[in-house]
């Protein structure tokens, strides 16, 4: 059927996890993933994603991301990292209601061998520690050609996801 | 100042003794709805990250400080208007004052 939805993967954090990964990228379509209701264990904790290939995050500094922050009380602004090991997601987290991070990405190209893949996402959040409101807008690109079966998020930190639903749909063409 | 080679000794401290198998709770992952503790690369892989991103928070958190704290263009433009310029740079030099750089 054109034009839905299919529902790839889902999981439900309600014990405290240091990554969650979601796999099973295996076209070419554009995939969408879905994080609603995340909180961390820690405060002022961040949230950073990476690629999986063959269900294993890749970890070289082959990154590249561009993003703009817009925050309630704080100078908003570009940002622009090249060569590095993971794609930052937002700024210290929340760990209590009325504090989660909300997000919507799309992942291109993963499964074309012979491309990057490329990830776009907007997303929103909120800290414990200052209230603040956040928000991340912009992409990213693994610089490296080979297929991406998945994403793994995670804090690099040692904080752990405490809970939260993280879904990747498949958009069928 | 601490080198990577520091943090990622103490890292490897605090994380090694956080391994079910060294009596501690363990670190997880959650693969395809699947909670599991990590493997002993994940644990590798964990030392490095939490090694490297307290080196850049060392190196290059003052950044992300500063941007923070100053004002927003508008606000700056403002306080130069009403107050003149000498006033807006002791606000901004409270800023750099407050998140030094490594090297001062």
């Amino acid at each position: 059927m054109a034009g839905k939805l299919s529902l790839v993967t889902t999981t439900t954090v309600s014990s405290d996890t240091a990554q969650v990964i979601l796999t099973g990228v295996d076209s070419t379509n554009v995939y969408m993933l879905v994080v609603q209701g995340m909180y961390m264990d820690g405060t002022n904790q961040d949230i950073r994603i990476r690629f999986t290939a063959s269900g294993s995050a890749v970890t070289s500094s082959d990154y590249d991301y561009r993003h703009y922050t817009l925050y309630n009380d704080a100078s908003s602004g570009g940002t622009i990292i090249n060569n590095t090991g993971n794609i930052d997601l937002s700024q210290g987290l929340g760990t209590s209601m009325n504090n989660a991070f909300n997000m919507v990405a799309y992942l291109h190209n993963f499964n074309d061998s012979s491309q990057y893949s490329y990830i776009i996402y907007e997303n929103i959040h909120r800290n414990t520690s200052q209230g603040r409101m956040g928000s991340f807008h912009g992409g990213g690109i693994l610089q490296t050609t080979g297929a991406n079966d998945g994403v793994q998020i995670l804090n690099i930190g040692g904080a752990n996801i405490s809970s939260g639903v993280f879904s990747l749909y498949k958009i069928e063409e | 100042m601490a080198t990577l080679d520091e943090f990622k000794s103490a890292a490897r401290t605090e994380i090694e003794a956080k391994k079910t198998s060294n009596g501690g709770e363990g670190l997880y992952k959650t693969v395809n709805n699947v909670r599991m503790e990590f493997s002993d690369e994940d644990y590798e892989q964990a030392i490095l990250d939490n090694a490297t991103q307290n080196y850049e928070d060392q190196e290059y958190g003052y950044i992300d400080a500063r941007r923070m704290d100053y004002p927003s263009i508008e606000d700056q433009l403002d306080e130069i208007f009403h107050n003149g310029v000498d006033s807006w740079k002791a606000i901004i030099q409270q800023v750099k004052d407050d998140n030094p750089k490594p090297s001062e």
